[in-house]
């Protein structure tokens, strides 16, 4: 013990005694770099990795000094397991980053005000709703997504742009049986269907029910990336789900699609006149 | 509701706290360890 407090005060209260503005700034950027890092594992339920992390760095740090290593074998040993930890959450780290770039897009939106009448934006919903319920009606599976952000270009070319009004009749048709469209999914941009048969990229999810099938994936991967909503009707059963941030939400009724389009309508795109 | 929201609130600022904690004690064992090696 009295061996520990000596090399303390001889050699680590020294580098304290010793700071220059180099140090502090070293300091402050790892400080920072590991704070996003944890805050960022954090928000994604991953409080487990961070304490893991958090033992990784204590270990590599007490065996560097023990065994005296090099700087750059603990550089690498640092890195690597920041490298792990960046390939796992691949899909967070995505979503954290487009979502970063819509907000800001949105504030731009609304400083140049995204101008649609309030009229407009009750007709676009009951469009939509009717739509979601004549197919659930009819077992006609669906998807939609209400996108609040700027769509990666190739979810877009995936499909093919229409750029039209919404009307319940051009939803219905567009997933009919059968037509060339009906199996991708449709962009719906403010009041307009941006695109439809569009691909979207598969949740990896591996606890989802098994009666979930690759629509109910697509919705649900879509909103692990992008934040965006998507509203999925089945096939099968005709359920009505909604998917928002990688979560699906089940057996939604009209009031409940009213809802949450009203929260797309009114929140996510900040219109105003409400 | 406002209940609900208090708690997550609460819980937000107790989850960056920790962190805040944490980031630091780590920065200074990394940083203790580049300036020893």
């Amino acid at each position: 013990m009295a061996k520990f407090i000596s090399y303390v005060t001889n050699n680590i209260v020294p580098i304290f005694k010793n700071l220059d503005g180099v140090n502090i700034v070293t300091y402050v950027l790892l400080f920072l770099s590991i704070f996003v890092l944890l805050e960022m594992l954090a928000k994604n339920n991953a409080s487990k990795v961070s304490v893991w992390l958090s033992l990784y760095v204590i270990a590599i740090s007490v065996l560097t000094i023990l065994l005296k290593f090099d700087k750059t074998i603990y550089f690498i040993l640092l890195c690597s397991f920041i490298i792990c930890v960046v390939v796992m959450f691949s899909t967070e780290i995505k979503r954290s980053v487009w979502n970063t770039k819509s907000s800001k897009r949105v504030s731009i939106e609304t400083a140049n005000s995204v101008k649609m009448a309030s009229k407009n934006v009750n007709n676009c919903i009951n469009e939509i709703i009717k739509a979601l319920q004549n197919m659930s009606k009819n077992d006609i599976g669906a998807i939609l997504v209400l996108s609040n952000t700027k769509i990666p270009g190739s979810i877009i070319d995936s499909g093919v742009k229409i750029d039209s009004d919404i009307s319940s009749a051009l939803i219905e048709s567009i997933f009919f049986p059968k037509t060339p469209l009906h199996d991708g999914a449709i962009i719906i941009q403010n009041d307009k269907i941006q695109a439809a048969g569009c691909f979207l990229p598969l949740s990896q999810e591996g606890d989802l029910p098994k009666e979930l099938g690759t629509r109910h994936r697509a919705g649900i991967g879509v909103t692990e990336v992008l934040n965006v909503t998507a509203i999925i009707v089945s096939e099968e059963t005709g359920i009505i789900s909604i998917a928002r941030g990688g979560k699906i939400t089940r057996y939604a009724d009209s009031e409940m699609l009213r809802q949450t389009l009203k929260e797309y309508y009114w929140q996510d795109l900040l219109v105003k006149g409400k | 509701m406002n209940n609900g929201n208090e708690k997550s609130t609460k819980s937000k600022v107790l989850r960056v706290f920790i962190n805040v904690i944490v980031s630091f004690l780590l920065a200074t064992v990394v940083f203790i360890t580049l300036n020893l090696i």
